[in-house]
C-alpha cells in the first residue's frame, strides 16, 4: 500500500463574496514528485496554495498532512510542519544580508545568529549545488539567485513540501531551465512540490503529475503514467481544453480568419447565449506601431473605429504600461501613436483626454475614484475647471449637478443624491460612475482595463452592454481583461500581450478560444 | 453633529483643565473669568485679542492651503520669522527714502516674496525628488530661526540700541488703527485672506484641483494633473501666507523685531487648523479664541500666578478629546 500524500485538500470548498473560489477540491502532494497545478486566471490556483499554506481557511473540506486532517493551520505552523511556499513576488528584504534574511521570523528573544546562520547557508547552498555568497545583500542578487535564495529560506527548517507560486515568470529562459533542473533534483530528495505555471512546456518538462482547475474546480488530472504514455503535442491539446474549457482539437490547427462583417450598421449581437460579434470595418482610428518603452517591445496594432480590441493575457505582462502609454501616463520610448492619423507623441494625460482618450482604470479605489469626494464631482475629475461646470474657475453647483444629475439616469447609479460621497457607493455603482466620466460622448478611442473585475453578475452585464453600446457609436476599443470569456463576448480580434510583446491577434469566431489558449501558454 | 464634534471636546477640555487648576491650587472658576474678562469683555483686551489674532488667521489660512493638498508646511516659523525679519529690515529704510505709503506696500510684498523662497527648497525636494516635506520644511524652519537671528546681530542690526534688534518703523507709520482703537488694518486684511482661501478652497477648480491632490496623489496622477507643479504651487503659497503673517504682525504691531524674539505661531496654529477640520470659517473662530486664550491668559499669569503657558495645556486638553473622537469614529465605521 503506497503512504498517504504527504499534504492534501480533501473536498475543500473556499467562498468570497460572489466567487466560489474552490468548490469540493481533491488534490494531493506526494513525497518525490513534482506535481504540477494549472489554470487560467482566477481559477482558484492561489486560493489552493493559501489553503495549504495556512494563509487561508477552507469553509469545508480539511487540509491533510500525512493522511491526517488539520485542526489548525496558519503560516507559522505550516513553517513549523516543514511546508515551505515561494510567492511570485520576492520576499527577501533587500536591505538585508542573504544570512539576516534567514533569521528573519525567528523566536524575538534569541539574538540573531549571525555567523552561523551564513554558515548553514553556505552548506544549503553547496548542498544544492549553487553558490550565492551569504554576506551580499539580498537586493543586489539576480533574480533567479533571489529566488534560490527564497527557496532554501522556505525549506531552512527540514522542509518536506516545496510550493511555488509562478516562479519562472520574473526569469529569464536560461535562469528558468537551472531552476526547472534544480527542482528536479530537490524532488529526488524525497521532497514534494507543488509547482504553478502557466507555461504548459514548462510543466510537462519538470512534473510528474499534473492537475487543472478551472473556475474553481479540477477538470482533469494526468499521473505519471499517462504523462509517460501520451505524445507532448496532444498532452498539451488535452490541458488546454481542460484548463480553458474547449473541446479537444489535436493537434491545434490553425483557424481560418473569419471573413469581416459590414461596418457597423448590422448592429452588434446580443449577450445573452451569443458568443459572436459581427465585426466591423470602419476608418482606422488608432494606429500603434513599433511601440517600445520600459516593460513593452515593438507594440503593433491598429483599432478601426467601432471596433474593441481585445487584450489577452497573464497579469503583468505589460497590461497596465500598454494602457497607461496610451493614456499618456508613461511616454513610449521609441514607435508612434496616431489617433485618427494625428502623432499622439509627447502629450501628457490632459491633452490626450482633449482628443477623446479615456482610460477606464483597473484600480477602481486607488485610482479611479476619489472616495472622499462627492459622486457628482468624481463625474468631473478629469475635466476639473472646463465650462460649463466651471466658470473663471467658480464652481456652478447648478450645471455640476444637472450634469451628474443626467449621469445618474443614463447610467443607472445607485445613489440616495448626486452629492453623496462616492465612499457610500457600492463597486458595481462606483464602476458606473468611472464610465459614465469615460463615456462622455466626446470619447473616441476607450482604454478599458478590467472593467468588470470585482463585480457580480448582474453589474457586469450593465458594463459589457455600455462597452458595446460605446462602441456602436464609433469609439475604438481596447479591452484589456484577465477574463478570455469577456473578451470572447465582446472583442472583434484579440490580441494576447506575453513579457511585453504581442504574441499573436486571432479573430474573434469559432475557434478563437483555442488559439488565444496556444498563444497564452506558449 | 459638527458643531457637536468641535464643542464637545472643549467642554472636555474645561473639566480636563479645572482638574489641573484645581490641583495647583487655583479657583477654575476664578481662572476663567479672569481669562474671559482680561482677553474678550474689556474694550482694551478685545482690541489685544484682535491684533494678536491676525497672525494667527494668516497661519490658518497658510496651513489650510498647504493640508488641503495633503501636504505638511511644518516650517511655518522659519518662513514667518525671515519674512519679519526682511520687513522689519527694509521698511524703515523705504519709508525714510520714499515714505509711508510705499514702505507699507513694498512691506506687503516682501513678506510673502520672502515666506516663499523659505518655503521653495522643501517646496521643489517634495515636488520632483518625492523628498517628505515633513522633514525638510522643519529644518528649514529651524535654519530660518537662527538665520533670522543672525540677519538681525550681523546685517540689519540698528546701530543706537543696546539690545540687537533692526531699525524702527515708528508708530504713526506703521499699518492704519481703525476706530481709534489699537486694532490695525492688518485684522481685517487677515480675515479677508482667511476667507478668500476657504472659497477657493472649497468654490472653486484650483481648490479641486487641491483637494484632488491631497485626498488621493495617485488619482490627481491617474486624472491628469501635472501633480508635481500642483504640490510646488500648494507649499509655495502656503510659505507665501506664513511670510505674509510675519510682514503683518511687523508692520502692525512691532515695527521692529529683536534678535530673540520668535513667537512660534506656526506650531500653535497646528492643531487649531486641525480641530477645525480644514473648514475656514472654524479656523477663523478658533484662531480668535486662541488670541482671547492667549491674551486672557498673560494676564492671568499676573493676576494668579498661573503660568502663561497654561493656554497651551487647555489647546492641548482640547485636542486630545478630539483624537479620542476620531479613533472612536474609524472603530464604529463612521
Amino acid at each position: 500500500m503506497t503512504p498517504p500524500p504527504v499534504l492534501a485538500l480533501r473536498r475543500a470548498d473556499k467562498r468570497f463574496p460572489g466567487v466560489i473560489a474552490c468548490d469540493g477540491i481533491d488534490f494531493a502532494l506526494r513525497a518525490g514528485e513534482v506535481h504540477a497545478l494549472l489554470g487560467e486566471n482566477g481559477a482558484g490556483k492561489s486560493t489552493v496554495v493559501g489553503l495549504l499554506a495556512g494563509t487561508q481557511r477552507p469553509d469545508g473540506g480539511a487540509v491533510c498532512l500525512d493522511g491526517t486532517p488539520l485542526a489548525r493551520h496558519s503560516p507559522a505552523l505550516a513553517l513549523a510542519r516543514g511546508i515551505g511556499v515561494v510567492t511570485q513576488h520576492s520576499v527577501l528584504v533587500p536591505t538585508m544580508t542573504v544570512a539576516e534574511n534567514m533569521l528573519l521570523g525567528g523566536a524575538w528573544w534569541q539574538s540573531p545568529a549571525r555567523a552561523s546562520a551564513a554558515r548553514q547557508f553556505r552548506d544549503a547552498c553547496a548542498g544544492f549545488g549553487i553558490a550565492i555568497d551569504p554576506n551580499a545583500l539580498a537586493g543586489s542578487l539576480s533574480p533567479g539567485a533571489q529566488l534560490q535564495g527564497e527557496i532554501i529560506r522556505a525549506l531552512r527548517r527540514k522542509g518536506r513540501v516545496l510550493i511555488l507560486d509562478e516562479p519562472t515568470s520574473p526569469l529569464g529562459p536560461a535562469a528558468s531551465a537551472h531552476l526547472l533542473a534544480h527542482l528536479r533534483w530537490l524532488c529526488d530528495s524525497g521532497l514534494a512540490i507543488l509547482l504553478i505555471t502557466h507555461r504548459l512546456d514548462e510543466a510537462l518538462d519538470v512534473a510528474d503529475r499534473v492537475t487543472v482547475l478551472r473556475r474553481g474546480k479540477v477538470t482533469g488530472s494526468l499521473d505519471p503514467a499517462d504523462l509517460a504514455a501520451t505524445p507532448r503535442d496532444v498532452l498539451t491539446a488535452q490541458i488546454r481544453a481542460m484548463m480553458f474549457g474547449v473541446t479537444p482539437v489535436t493537434p491545434v490547427t490553425p483557424v481560418t480568419p473569419v471573413t469581416l462583417g459590414q461596418a457597423g450598421a448590422q448592429g452588434h449581437g446580443t449577450i445573452a447565449g451569443q458568443r459572436w460579434i459581427p465585426a466591423c470595418a470602419g476608418m482606422t482610428r488608432l494606429h500603434v506601431a513599433g511601440l517600445t518603452c520600459n516593460t513593452l517591445t515593438g507594440i503593433d496594432f491598429s483599432i478601426a473605429q467601432g471596433e474593441i480590441l481585445g487584450v489577452a493575457g497573464i497579469d503583468g505582462n505589460g497590461q497596465t504600461a500598454l494602457a497607461e502609454t496610451l493614456a499618456g501616463h508613461s511616454q513610449h520610448s521609441t514607435g508612434q501613436i496616431l489617433l485618427d492619423g494625428t502623432p499622439l507623441d509627447g502629450l501628457r494625460v490632459a491633452a490626450r483626454h482633449a482628443r477623446g482618450v479615456r482610460y477606464l482604470s483597473d484600480d477602481r479605489i486607488g485610482e479611479g475614484t476619489v472616495g472622499a469626494l462627492p459622486v457628482a464631482l468624481n463625474l468631473l475629475l478629469k475635466r476639473i475647471g472646463a465650462a460649463p461646470f466651471w466658470r473663471f474657475g467658480m464652481h456652478r453647483e447648478a450645471a455640476i449637478s444637472e450634469h451628474a444629475a443626467r449621469a445618474i439616469a443614463d447610467f443607472d447609479i445607485r445613489v440616495p443624491q448626486p452629492w453623496a460621497r462616492l465612499a457610500t457607493l457600492s463597486g458595481g455603482n462606483m464602476q458606473k460612475v468611472m464610465l459614465a466620466r469615460e463615456l462622455d460622448g466626446a470619447a473616441r478611442l476607450i482604454i478599458y482595463h478590467k472593467p468588470t473585475i470585482g463585480l457580480d453578475a448582474r453589474s457586469a452585464d450593465a458594463v459589457q452592454q455600455r462597452i458595446r453600446q460605446a462602441a456602436a457609436t464609433g469609439c475604438a476599443s481596447l479591452l484589456i481583461s484577465a477574463d478570455l470569456d469577456e473578451l470572447l463576448l465582446l472583442s472583434h480580434r484579440i490580441g494576447v500581450l506575453d513579457q511585453g510583446r504581442i504574441a499573436g491577434i486571432v479573430a474573434n469566431g469559432p475557434g478563437a478560444r483555442v488559439r488565444i489558449a496556444t498563444l497564452m501558454t506558449q | 453633529m459638527n458643531r457637536l464634534r468641535v464643542l464637545l471636546p472643549v467642554a472636555v477640555a474645561l473639566l480636563l483643565c479645572s482638574a489641573v487648576l484645581l490641583a495647583v491650587g487655583v479657583d477654575p472658576l476664578d481662572y476663567y473669568a479672569v481669562v474671559l474678562r482680561r482677553g474678550l469683555l474689556t474694550t482694551r483686551g478685545l482690541q489685544e485679542s484682535l491684533t494678536r489674532s491676525a497672525p494667527l488667521l494668516l497661519i490658518c489660512a497658510s496651513l489650510l492651503v498647504s493640508f488641503r493638498a495633503g501636504l505638511w508646511n511644518l516650517g511655518v516659523d522659519g518662513q514667518f520669522l525671515l519674512a519679519a525679519v526682511l520687513v522689519a529690515a527694509c521698511c524703515p529704510l523705504i519709508d525714510a527714502w520714499l515714505g509711508r505709503g510705499p514702505a507699507l506696500l513694498a512691506g506687503l510684498l516682501i513678506a510673502p516674496a520672502a515666506g516663499a523662497a523659505w518655503a521653495a527648497l522643501p517646496a521643489a525636494l517634495r515636488a520632483w525628488r518625492g523628498i517628505n516635506e515633513i522633514v525638510t520644511t522643519l529644518m528649514m524652519s529651524f535654519l530660518g530661526v537662527s538665520l533670522a537671528n543672525t540677519l538681525i546681530k550681523l546685517a540689519f542690526r540698528d546701530p543706537d540700541t543696546t539690545v540687537p534688534q533692526t531699525l524702527t518703523l515708528a508708530v504713526e507709520h506703521r499699518l492704519p488703527r481703525l476706530f481709534g482703537g489699537t486694532v490695525h488694518l492688518g485684522v481685517p486684511l487677515a480675515l479677508l485672506v482667511l476667507l478668500a482661501v476657504h472659497l477657493v478652497l472649497t468654490r472653486t477648480s484650483a481648490g479641486l484641483r487641491l483637494r484632488l491632490l491631497g485626498e488621493s496623489p495617485r488619482a490627481a496622477w491617474h486624472m491628469g494633473l501635472a501633480v508635481p507643479r500642483l504640490t510646488a504651487t500648494a507649499l509655495l503659497v502656503s510659505g507665501a501666507l506664513a511670510g505674509l503673517a510675519g510682514g503683518v504682525d511687523m508692520l502692525g504691531v512691532w515695527g521692529t523685531m529683536r534678535a530673540d524674539w520668535n513667537p512660534a505661531y506656526g506650531l500653535t496654529v497646528i492643531p487649531v487648523v486641525l480641530l477645525a477640520r480644514l473648514n475656514g470659517f472654524a479656523c477663523a473662530a478658533l484662531a480668535l479664541l486662541l488670541a482671547v486664550l492667549s491674551v486672557g491668559s498673560e494676564s492671568a499669569a499676573v493676576r494668579l500666578g498661573v503660568p502663561s503657558y497654561f493656554n497651551l495645556v487647555f489647546i492641548a486638553a482640547v485636542l486630545l478629546p478630539i483624537a479620542a473622537s476620531g479613533i472612536w469614529q474609524r472603530r464604529h465605521g463612521r
